[in-house]
């Protein structure tokens, strides 16, 4: 018997990848949600080099100088598409600028938590026992904390800014992700090919990185991708309660709520980072949704 | 005597509580699950022991405590002149010596790993070796269990199954044991992928001086390839033998049972047709008094509740756990 | 005796992710009254889906019959209708599988399970007068009548289970492997079908309770007159308990002959591969001799024999044409080209 055709799954990292980019393409809605995704994250890739190489990229500057302004409170048009706000600073460019922030920030917090959550439930899945035990036990005290709570009191102790808010988020977002990693885990921990491990003379340690992560990577990985538009509506929520990236430095949350005094007068001045907020949600869900029905999911 | 042999047991015992829990209130109603309940038997240098019985009669949790997976409760195991069943080896000193090949070849082989990397995982965890004396050793490994070079790149999903039980061969062979474990490593094969495995064992089993122990329900695998059988019912060894000799003059009731409802290929021969057996299997937490096999045994006299029968010499090297072994002649 | 099921050229494809599969490929064969009859292969061979065929439980989505019959009793099971298959389905063809715990509802008791099929049979063969004891609305949990509760324990003492006033209060998973098995059994017999399928109904037991199992089979078509398929992958088993041997490889029958014939005679290089690798009795230095090669991709259309690639006794013609099953012994049947065309 020969070798099948290059388009079969093999289990090697290559054809997951291929696998997961077919799961994400097979419905309408995935798609969807993927190419807003995808438009996002290049913006704030995009941005993230500029902001590096110390160049401007938006078509006016985000944080400009008294000088640098233009007329205030215009409304949309084509020279400042989302129109400019009570300081004249192009809306638009502001809005470019902020999402480095407040797009990565999902990517960020939810990776650190399958990380942390993925190390502790694939070992405590792996060993059981009084170590499954406690691992679990110190993962529900993470659990019962509440996550606007702590974030407002890092804020009321340490001070906002976005370094704070994603130490309080990354500190209360692993737990669901230790669970899933430890239910994950306990199937693999039965499998043959692990007590084999053992046989070769493998610690617990390397069977965890090198046999269980791999293998419950994928369930992992789909629950991080619907996650990671949670967090930015939670950092967003942060922010417009004023704890995250502080004025004058751009940021979708903080935009809604410094621009919420001019709801009536100008509108497009709150609206427009708040359907922007929405839109990266949106794009996640899509996603999520998409996949759940490709796989059948209900 | 316990120098000729390869491996020992004295007395092995493992059991298991029933329950998981800390709190006293669950230990209090926990029960004791005698999974393997006082076995001792021994396998020579370079030849095949088989352990024959049926579901709940313990051999699969006896293979995996000789494999130290899982500590005995009690009883002495000696390999290769050592006493392994303390913590004064350590494991990966036995493991060079000593492997196993599992029954299901899918959940054996990690489906994330390449095959040269699932044969080289012994070597890398167990050998001091190099890189590249690594990849020759797996090389070797894979060509000595019928497989060619380019199956090293491949993955378990690309293979079939009696591919991958060879895979998993060539991995427990990479360190050059002395004792292969195999449970069950045919019985999820069709008929005539099971037998070119069971030709490779043989060829292998030659060819490195293996010693094999062999696990499995299966009564004419377990003719084929082995030397000696032991029996197995409900955590005991009920007999114990050179295999030509189990087989043919069974002398435990049970045996007898187990020999005749083997099916053989042989229609003038219909042995299990004229079997009987009633009961089920004794549970394992509270097993019969006496002789464990007694509530179904056609033999049974008052005797056999209120004693445990011990294992009786019936002919040199052969031996069954019966009190009425005359019953049998 | 009278022919109770006849394959004529009967075929079937399965459409899967790599094209249509050819799983039966012109199968004929007849399975003549109260014969054991046990249809023998590895994977792939098709046995199964013989067996599906036979009880009208192919898969409708992906399955399709495309040529050939396969006729009860002259009535081709493949034309009929769903509504029309269920008037024939378990009153007249009753179908066991390897594992009974899909097939008995966990939560009902065994009693009210058997109890169920005693009075399907009842309302069918006499429709008009009501069952006594039996709840109107099918499926509803009831308390069995003492009437029909003598009448399932009646059936469970048939198949040998121990204690029946007692299972029949019993849940599946109460029960062991072979003790489930039995109560299946119990419940296609109480229908009274003529026939029997068994799809490796003991694969999953254990040695000495897959004996019990096929002796009560045995015992079944030896009283009660049933005919029998066993649908197995173990030619040993097949010859412990069979009347007649069909032996299957890729979709197609290759050999088909009376029990001892094919063990005394095995005319089909397969088959004659096929016993040289069954090991039997010690080793003494014999070697077991493997088919080489292996099972040949079914989504290809061959106009050759399937076995030939694998076939040591091979010769020109066999990879020019599709042999046909011809007679070469008393009821003995074989499609071979090294007997004739």
């Amino acid at each position: 018997m020969d070798s099948k055709n290059q388009g079969e799954p093999t289990g090697g990292i290559e054809s997951r990848v291929r696998g997961a980019w077919n799961l994400m393409t097979r419905s309408k809605e995935a798609i969807i949600g993927l190419a807003i995704i995808l438009t996002f994250l290049l913006t704030a890739i995009v941005m993230e080099i500029g902001a590096l190489l110390n160049i401007q990229l938006t078509p006016y500057p985000a944080n400009p100088l008294p000088n640098q302004t233009s007329a205030i409170l215009l409304p949309p048009s084509l020279v400042h598409p989302f129109g400019t706000d009570n300081l004249g600073r192009d809306v638009f460019s502001r809005i470019l600028a902020a999402t480095p922030y407040d797009f990565m920030i999902g990517f960020i917090v939810v990776g650190t938590a399958v990380v942390i959550g993925g190390l502790l439930g694939g070992m405590a899945g792996l060993r059981g026992g009084l170590l499954d035990e406690f691992l679990m036990r110190f993962t529900d005290i993470f659990f019962a904390l509440p996550v606007l709570l702590i974030a407002i009191v890092i804020g009321a102790i340490l001070g906002g800014g976005i370094t704070n808010m994603s130490i309080a988020l990354m500190v209360t977002w692993w737990p669901p992700y230790a669970r899933l990693a430890r239910g994950e885990s306990l199937k693999v921990a039965h499998q043959n090919y692990i007590e084999a491990a053992r046989l070769s003379g493998q610690k617990s340690h390397r069977i965890l990185v090198r046999h269980v992560l791999p293998n419950i990577s994928g369930t992992m990985l789909v629950y991080a991708t619907l996650d990671i538009g949670t967090v930015i509506l939670v950092y967003s929520g942060l922010t417009f309660l004023g704890l995250g990236n502080r004025p004058p430095a751009p940021d979708w949350g903080q935009m809604v709520a410094a621009y919420n005094g001019y709801l009536l007068t100008d509108p497009w001045l709150a609206l427009i980072p708040g359907l922007v907020i929405s839109m990266g949600v949106i794009g996640f869900s899509l996603l999520g949704d998409g996949v759940k029905d490709t796989l059948g999911i209900r | 005597m316990v120098n000729e042999q390869l491996l020992t047991t004295v007395e092995l015992r493992k059991h298991y509580k029933s329950s998981r829990g800390i709190s006293p209130l669950s230990r209090a109603k926990e029960k004791i699950i005698r999974a393997v309940d006082g076995v001792s038997l021994s396998i020579p240098y370079g030849k095949t022991l088989a352990v024959v019985g049926e579901s709940g009669c313990g051999k699969t949790t006896l293979a995996r405590t000789l494999a130290l997976l899982t500590p005995p409760t009690s009883g002495e195991i000696h390999f290769d002149g050592q006493r392994i069943d303390g913590n004064a080896v350590r494991d990966e000193e036995v493991y060079r010596k000593l492997q196993m090949v599992f029954q299901d070849p899918d959940s054996s082989l990690d489906p994330t790993m390449r095959v040269g990397d699932i044969i080289a995982e012994p070597l890398h965890g167990l050998t001091k070796m190099g890189e590249e004396e690594i990849r020759q050793a797996s090389l070797q490994s894979l060509r000595a269990v019928g497989l060619s070079d380019e199956f090293a790149a491949r993955f378990p999903k690309q293979l079939s199954g009696g591919q991958k039980q060879r895979v998993a061969i060539a991995r427990a062979i990479s360190t050059h044991p002395k004792l292969l474990i195999l449970d069950e490593p045919t019985s999820a094969l069709d008929a005539s992928v099971q037998a070119q495995i069971l030709n490779l064992l043989v060829e292998l089993q030659k060819k490195f001086q293996l010693s094999y122990m062999l696990i499995t329900h299966n009564i004419a695998v377990a003719a084929y390839l082995s030397d000696y059988i032991a029996v197995m019912y409900a955590g005991n060894l009920v007999e114990y033998g050179p295999t030509s000799d189990v087989l043919v003059k069974p002398r435990h009731p049970y045996t007898i049972t187990l020999m005749k409802s083997a099916p053989t290929p042989d229609p003038w021969n219909r042995t299990l047709l004229q079997t009987e057996i009633s009961g089920e299997v004794p549970s394992a937490i509270d097993p019969p008094s006496g002789c464990k096999f007694n509530p179904r045994c056609p033999f049974a006299e008052s005797k056999c509740s209120a004693e445990i029968p011990e294992l009786t010499k019936i002919t040199e090297g052969h031996t069954a756990a019966c009190h009425f072994l005359n019953k049998t002649a | 005796m009278s022919t109770v099921l006849q394959l004529t050229d009967f075929s079937v494809q399965y459409r899967t992710s790599r094209g249509q599969v050819r799983a039966l490929d012109s199968v004929s064969l007849n399975v003549k009254e109260k014969e054991f009859i046990a249809i023998v292969g590895e994977s792939g061979c098709g046995k199964t889906t013989l067996g599906l065929a036979a009880i009208g439980l192919l898969p409708p989505k992906t399955a399709t019959v495309t040529g050939g019959s396969i006729s009860y009793k002259g009535v081709d099971l493949a034309k009929l209708s769903p509504k029309e298959m269920k008037n024939y389905r378990g009153s007249e063809i009753a179908m066991i599988f390897q594992e009974p715990l899909t097939s008995l509802n966990p939560l009902r008791r065994i009693g009210e399970q058997i109890a169920e099929s005693i009075v399907l049979r009842r309302r069918k063969t006499d429709p008009t007068t009501p069952v006594k004891g039996a709840p109107r609305i099918p499926g509803r949990k009831w308390k069995l009548s003492p009437e029909l509760k003598k009448e399932v324990e009646l059936m469970l003492t048939l198949v040998r289970i121990p204690d029946p006033d007692h299972i029949v209060d019993r849940y599946p998973f109460e029960l062991s492997g072979g003790m489930r098995q039995r109560a299946l059994i119990a419940m296609s017999l109480s229908q009274q079908p003529e026939l029997l399928i068994a799809d490796e109904p003991t694969t999953a037991l254990d040695v000495t309770t897959q004996a019990q199992v096929l002796k009560l089979m045995k015992e079944i078509k030896d009283k009660l007159g049933t005919t029998i398929i066993l649908v197995t992958h173990d030619l040993a088993v097949a010859s412990q308990v069979a009347d007649r041997v069909v032996v299957m490889y890729a979709g197609q029958v290759v050999e088909d002959a009376e029990v001892h014939e094919i063990f005394s005679q095995p005319k089909h290089p397969y088959t004659r591969g096929l016993l040289s690798c069954i090991p039997s009795g010690t080793r003494d230095g014999k070697q077991l001799t493997p088919i080489a090669g292996t099972i040949p991709d079914l989504t290809l259309r061959k106009d050759w024999c399937q076995f030939q690639p694998r076939c040591p006794y091979a010769m020109d013609v066999c990879s020019k044409k599709v042999p046909r099953l011809i007679e070469v012994g008393k009821d003995h049947r074989t499609a071979c080209f090294l007997y004739g065309e």
